[in-house]
């Protein structure tokens, strides 16, 4: 984890130290090509697991309750920090 | 909405030639590698940010309330979803659900993080189930974010959104949300984006 948290907070102290050299902004397009990357390497694991690749459907349905059920809750939790902190007299105050 | 789709076209291309193909090397520490360098790359991404300093200066602690609200409202419908799911535990569930749509770090890394106390075949299995999870959250956020407003009222669709808020998601919630949203949003989307690792990996050891 720290390992992680390090890489990220060195790239932020590189960023920022960098941050008027304007091909660094280019970094975005990086990210997404080492990402696509990534699950293309994540793809293939799963796709030599034959176990994985028999129960599609099972790992979908579970996937589906899991966002479901975090995305319900966190809209209730947003609905509740919205209508105690951010409305007042039907006015959307930021 | 691009972006997503060359994601899961690059997915299911791999999956496909996982199938067909197998290769002589470990796949899984390729893999880490690949994602230090992400990790690397997202850092500069944050660290460049030209409005870093004005958003730093507009952090409140209402402002603050929004991710927290995501945070406390993804754990505790993750934790409902462990005792459904009878397969994983609790803690399984949330480190599944603290992706916050970022499917791409938090799949490796529960596959990895998980793989000395599940074995490489469960921790393959709760990677990919990660994966599947958070892409569903970013895809509903990005076509239901009017349902999510209506019924759940303007931050929700920053909420629902996870780290997605920052970026991919950001002209939805302003279309629905107003404008007056997007310093929440971004912030919103930044600290989450940090989150990430430090509360999957606090699950993953759980």
């Amino acid at each position: 984890m720290f390992i992680f948290l390090f890489l990220m907070a060195s790239g932020a102290v590189v960023g920022y130290r960098f941050r008027c050299v304007s091909k660094i902004h280019k970094v975005t397009s990086l990210i997404q090509i080492v990402i696509c990357f990534l699950l293309f390497i994540l793809g293939f694991s799963i796709g030599t697991n034959r176990l994985i690749m028999g129960n599609l459907k099972y790992f979908c349905e579970q996937a589906a309750l899991i966002a479901g059920l975090s995305m319900l809750g966190s809209s209730v939790a947003a609905l509740l920090v919205y209508q105690f902190f951010f409305k007042k007299g039907g006015d959307y105050e930021g | 909405m691009k972006g997503s789709l060359a994601i899961l076209l690059f997915f299911l291309l791999g999956c496909t030639c996982g199938v067909y193909y197998n290769v002589d090397f470990d796949i899984h520490e390729l893999s880490v590698y690949v994602l230090y360098v992400l990790m690397i790359l997202l850092g500069i991404n944050l660290g460049c940010n030209q409005d870093l300093k004005g958003f730093a200066k507009s952090i409140n602690l209402k402002v603050l309330l929004v991710p927290i609200a995501t945070v406390s409202g993804t754990f505790l419908f993750s934790a409902v979803a462990g005792f459904i799911l009878s397969r994983w535990s609790i803690f399984d569930c949330m480190a599944v659900g603290s992706g916050f749509a970022y499917y791409s770090v938090s799949s490796v890394l529960i596959t990895q993080l998980k793989a000395p106390s599940l074995g490489m075949q469960l921790a393959t299995e709760l990677g990919t189930i990660a994966l599947l999870a958070n892409i569903f959250r970013e895809m509903a956020a990005l076509i239901g974010a009017p349902l999510i407003y209506r019924f759940f009222g303007r931050l929700a669709p920053i909420s629902a959104a996870g780290i997605g808020s920052a970026d991919i998601l950001l002209a939805s919630i302003s279309k629905y949300s107003g404008k007056e949203a997007i310093p929440i949003a971004v912030m919103h989307g930044i600290l989450i984006n940090i989150s990430v690792p430090f509360f999957v990996s606090l699950f993953c050891k759980m």
